[in-house]
């Protein structure tokens, strides 16, 4: 090795120089853009990242059309039945006037969970959980297990959305174009030669990553806005655009840390294969292994409980409540000797299916409420493991904004709750009271609306990653630039 | 154009014994040089360590889940055999269920077991879906694939071969060994094999810990019931291992510099891996949606009213009604010697059955439809092809999934049929009083799951078997026209 290290410009030289080299930088990356033409690179990394995306954002669109296209129907099917039985109710009908009945038999509320904009982008936990649940004025027990039929080849395989491509595939691109930035230069004597004419290495070598950042970066800009269109983003409303931008803003810092990364490894004197390696060892370790493993800890360490057991005890509050009802209904036929041998009476029986109800769900609530505490507690350790990886920061601060996440989806599951005791409250009331249902009482009939989460607390999920991701990509970067100063170019 | 062809050596049969003993000093040279390489030494750690943390938390939860399963069924089955007097058809409503146990190899490859219901509740009247998918009460994080030593092995074993057989015969190029050690003798095919025999052996060396751990756990864990199905499990990995090393010095072997072929096995091994089978999933759900539960319930609720038959259920319970009428020489139903309920529940769950039979169909022909596209991605990607294989050896695959409630829907319709015609037997029409006892929910029998032999899960690997096989062939044919055409000097 003749050459030795190579100090970098001195500070001042550099701010001296600044004015006389600007020109020559532009020519610079204008050159480098012109050699990565030439390689075919650029064209293929904007077509490659485009074709991906906007085939990932359509993906996701004709799965939110299914889950939107299902909702409407069945919004247009409990109104239908809502009209037609406040129609039956103006009239007298019996069937339609028992609270009873039609809360604990026919009618029931879709509570459906409105696609949010950009939930085409990240599809997340939202091909698993459920969009919608059938409220009835029955037990939370009956709607809450309840899961589209769905084929589980494709679940365990994962979705192919726009979140999977810039979080798996991005940092791919990044690394063909980039492994050898600083090797092959090597390699080739170029950056000797390039020295000794009088470039400073340090500057020589950023305008290289900078023309490859301005072709990925580029590409990934119009490929994202091209998908985002795809994906049926409003981009006129505020609630679309500013979590499209703050996508853009982490999708870029993305590709920017693995940039860094690039630069990092290549700050060393390496062969290129080395350096393609080690970087196809850090994508499996930071994109496939860590979040692996974060799963293995969360899951682990907060175990859910058991559904194989709740399964067992809700046959033993039902059971209970059974006998309880048994009992009442005894008492009832001794209250009425005369209706003994017939049935009971409309009435008394769905206050005895009430009564079964609520007690079984009095029963359950605790042990339902045990999944809601563990989830919530995992998801709070994945928040805090996040920070080992940035494929991990990246994907859940992606999910986050796209509103596809696990909190969104638990969100919607306590509101449906809450509607739910509003709900069956509102038939059972009536019910114990012996009250009949009045066409103004169809009127009145609770609403289900889903409350958005503020954004603040959105942000306060995404920001925090996108924050780490920035700070890693300066350290590693200064870093890199540091050791690249003392470099030996040949 | 400085690249020269190797020279041809005629085969002649004195030069057998020296061509093994040739491939053999190859084999010998490069096994000793992968062992002693820091680098392969450290990924072989990695990987050792990764595996026995998949291990280690496959054969908790396996353990934690057939525990617990066991537990669940048999006081599922004592809560039934203890519910007191009843009339069958509220013991019928009351229902039981039946828990898919855990099969032993599911520690290697879950499957798709975790997307998958784990009970299901065999009520009177009605197919219910399996309930319970642990991915539900997983993180999200989950969706980028579980660490399961099928992972381990899948993913990551290919990717450590690819990384010791890239250079094999590129760097050799470069450094000019290559022209001397074909100038001592050694033909390309023979440089080909030894050195094919050396990086195969001393992978299989240093997976071997990991690989006769499994072993002693699963024999450990259910005895040897499942030992075929491991081996079966342990051939199909090596054929895939054996395709990676093939592919990887084939690149290596034609590629102009090392840095080329990595470039070209990386991406290939993460196209392949991750990215093929993500979207040939996603293309089957897109090509063939599956229907929504709102399309199936609609269905299935408008089949129940009109029953699938020419006749509708009340036209055939009039039907039954005359002919028991005749049968018994009587006029009204009070005055037969059986309970004309019991017939009417049977008519019902026929009707029912028929209905449950059809959507149910229409539902798995959707899924099949996906499987198939997914299935057919496999020529691209043998990587899928392994992990269908994988799937079904280990019993954890879609269709051992269909058996389980198959077999779960079978035992639901015979205790339906017992209940129905313990009601129509042992009491009389209008007689709503009537209760059964104890010694009936004794003798309904008991729901018991029978995992399939080995041979139906090798029957459903063929197509991806024979992908397998056909990528191997490929590969031999082109190491084989790789040899014969060997670049000998760097360019």
């Amino acid at each position: 090795m003749s050459a030795g290290a190579l100090d970098g410009v001195s500070p001042g030289a550099a701010a001296g120089g600044r004015e006389r080299r600007a020109p020559a930088t532009g020519a610079r990356l204008r050159q480098e853009l012109h050699l990565l033409r030439r390689e075919g690179l650029a064209p293929w990394a904007l077509v490659a990242l485009t074709l991906l995306l906007v085939a990932a954002a359509l993906n996701g669109r004709a799965l939110l059309g299914v889950q939107a296209r299902t909702a409407a129907a069945l919004e247009d099917e409990a109104a239908q039945t809502t009209r037609a039985l406040a129609e039956q109710a103006g009239r007298g009908v019996a069937t339609a006037v028992s609270p009873g009945v039609v809360g604990y038999s026919v009618l029931g509320e879709p509570a459906v969970l409105p696609a949010s904009p950009l939930g085409a982008l990240a599809i997340g936990q939202g091909d698993l959980l459920p969009a919608w649940y059938p409220v009835t004025a029955r037990g939370p027990h009956h709607f809450l297990a309840r899961s589209e039929p769905e084929n589980p080849l494709r679940l365990s395989i994962g979705n192919f959305d726009a979140a999977f491509v810039i979080v798996w595939l991005l940092p791919l691109v990044v690394i063909a174009l980039s492994f050898n930035v600083v090797s092959a230069e090597r390699e080739r004597g170029v950056l000797a030669v390039a020295v000794a004419a009088g470039a400073s290495p340090v500057g020589f070598i950023l305008g290289k990553v900078a023309a490859r950042a301005l072709v990925v970066f580029g590409s990934l800009w119009i490929a994202l806005l091209a998908a985002a269109l795809a994906a049926g983003v409003p981009l006129g409303s505020a609630a679309g655009l500013l979590p499209l931008l703050l996508w853009l803003a982490g999708a870029t810092l993305y590709g920017a840390f693995w940039f860094a990364l690039a630069l990092f490894v290549n700050a060393r004197p390496r062969a290129s294969d080395q350096n393609a390696s080690l970087l196809a060892g850090a994508w499996l370790l930071l994109v496939i292994l860590l979040p692996a493993l974060t799963n293995l800890a969360a899951t682990t360490v907060f175990a859910a409980p058991s559904r194989v057991a709740l399964t067992t005890e809700l046959r033993e509050a039902s059971e209970a409540a059974d006998r309880a009802a048994a009992a009442s209904r005894d008492k009832y036929f001794f209250d009425h000797p005369e209706m003994q041998g017939g049935d009971m009476d409309r009435t008394a029986y769905f206050q005895s299916v009430a009564q079964s109800e609520l007690s079984i769900s009095e029963a359950m609530a605790p042990l339902l409420a045990q999944f809601d505490v563990q989830a919530r507690r995992q998801q709070g350790l994945v928040e805090v493991l996040q920070f080992l990886s940035p494929g991990t920061m990246t994907w859940q601060s992606l999910t986050a904004l796209a509103g596809s996440d696990g909190a969104r989806l638990r969100e919607f599951r306590a509101q449906v709750l809450a509607f739910h005791a509003r709900w069956s409250g509102f038939f059972r009331d009536p019910l114990m009271r012996g009250a009949t249902l009045t066409p103004a009482d169809y009127a009145a009939l609770p609403q289900f609306a889903f409350q958005e989460p503020p954004l603040g607390r959105t942000l306060a999920r995404a920001l925090p990653a996108l924050a780490m991701l920035l700070a890693l990509t300066l350290l590693l970067g200064g870093i890199a630039l540091r050791r690249l100063r003392r470099f030996p170019v040949a | 154009m400085n690249a020269a062809a190797a020279p041809a050596v005629a085969p002649s049969p004195a030069a057998g014994a020296g061509a093994a003993r040739r491939v053999a000093i190859v084999a010998r040279k490069e096994l000793r040089g992968a062992l002693r390489d820091g680098r392969v030494l450290a990924g072989a750690c990695v990987l050792l360590l990764l595996g026995m943390v998949a291990l280690a938390s496959a054969g908790a939860r396996y353990a934690n889940v057939s525990r617990e399963r066991a537990v669940a069924q048999a006081l599922i089955q004592e809560q039934w055999t203890q519910q007191g007097e009843k009339n069958p058809h509220s013991a019928a409503h009351y229902g039981i269920y039946a828990f898919r146990p855990a099969l032993p190899l599911s520690f290697f490859d879950p499957g798709v077991l975790s997307y998958e219901g784990v009970s299901i509740w065999l009520e009177a009247h009605k197919r219910n879906f399996a309930a319970g998918r642990p991915a539900d009460d997983m993180t999200a994080l989950a969706r980028f694939g579980e660490l399961s030593l099928g992972f381990v092995f899948q993913a990551l074993v290919p990717l450590g071969l690819l990384l010791m057989a890239y250079a094999a015969f590129s760097s050799e190029r470069e450094s000019g060994t290559l022209r001397q050690l074909l100038a001592s003798g050694v033909t390309p095919a023979q440089l080909f094999v030894g050195k094919f025999l050396g990086l195969g052996g001393a992978a299989l060396l240093l997976l071997a810990p990991l690989l006769l751990l499994c072993l002693g756990v699963l024999v450990v864990a259910s005895g040897t019931t499942w030992l075929p199905a491991a081996l079966a499990l342990l051939v199909a990995y090596a054929g895939y291992g054996a395709l990676v090393l093939l592919l990887a010095l084939t690149v290596s072997a034609r590629a102009s510099t090392s840095q080329a072929a990595l470039l070209v096995l990386l991406a290939f091994w993460a196209v392949i891996t991750f990215v093929v089978p993500r979207i040939a999933a996603d293309l089957g759900r897109v090509l063939q949606p599956t229907p929504t539960l709102g399309d199936f319930q609609r269905g299935v609720d408008a089949d129940l009213a009109t029953g699938l038959g020419r006749e509708s259920p009340a036209a055939q319970v009039e039907k039954r009604r005359e002919q028991l009428l005749k049968l018994y020489k009587v006029e009204r139903e009070q005055d037969l010697p059986i309970n004309f309920q019991g017939i009417v529940f049977g008519i019902q769950d026929e009707v029912s059955n028929a209905v449950y039979d059809k959507h149910f169909g229409i539902l798995e022909r959707a899924v099949d439809a996906q499987v198939d596209v997914f299935e057919a991605a496999t020529v691209l990607s043998p990587r899928m092809a392994l992990a269908m294989i994988s799937q079904e050896l280990a019993g954890t695959s879609l269709q051992h999934q269909r058996h389980f409630e198959r077999g779960a829907e079978a035992f639901r319709r015979r205790l339906m049929d017992i209940l129905n015609r313990d009601i129509a037997m042992n009491s009389r029409s209008g007689q709503a009083d009537y209760r059964a006892g104890p010694d009936l929910w004794r003798n309904t029998g008991e729901y018991r799951f029978e995992p399939e032999p080995l041979r139906a899960s090798l029957a459903r690997s063929a197509a991806p078997l024979t992908v397998l096989v056909l990528w191997l062939a490929v590969l031999v044919g082109a190491s084989i026209a790789t040899t014969r055409r060997l670049r000998v000097l760097a360019t």
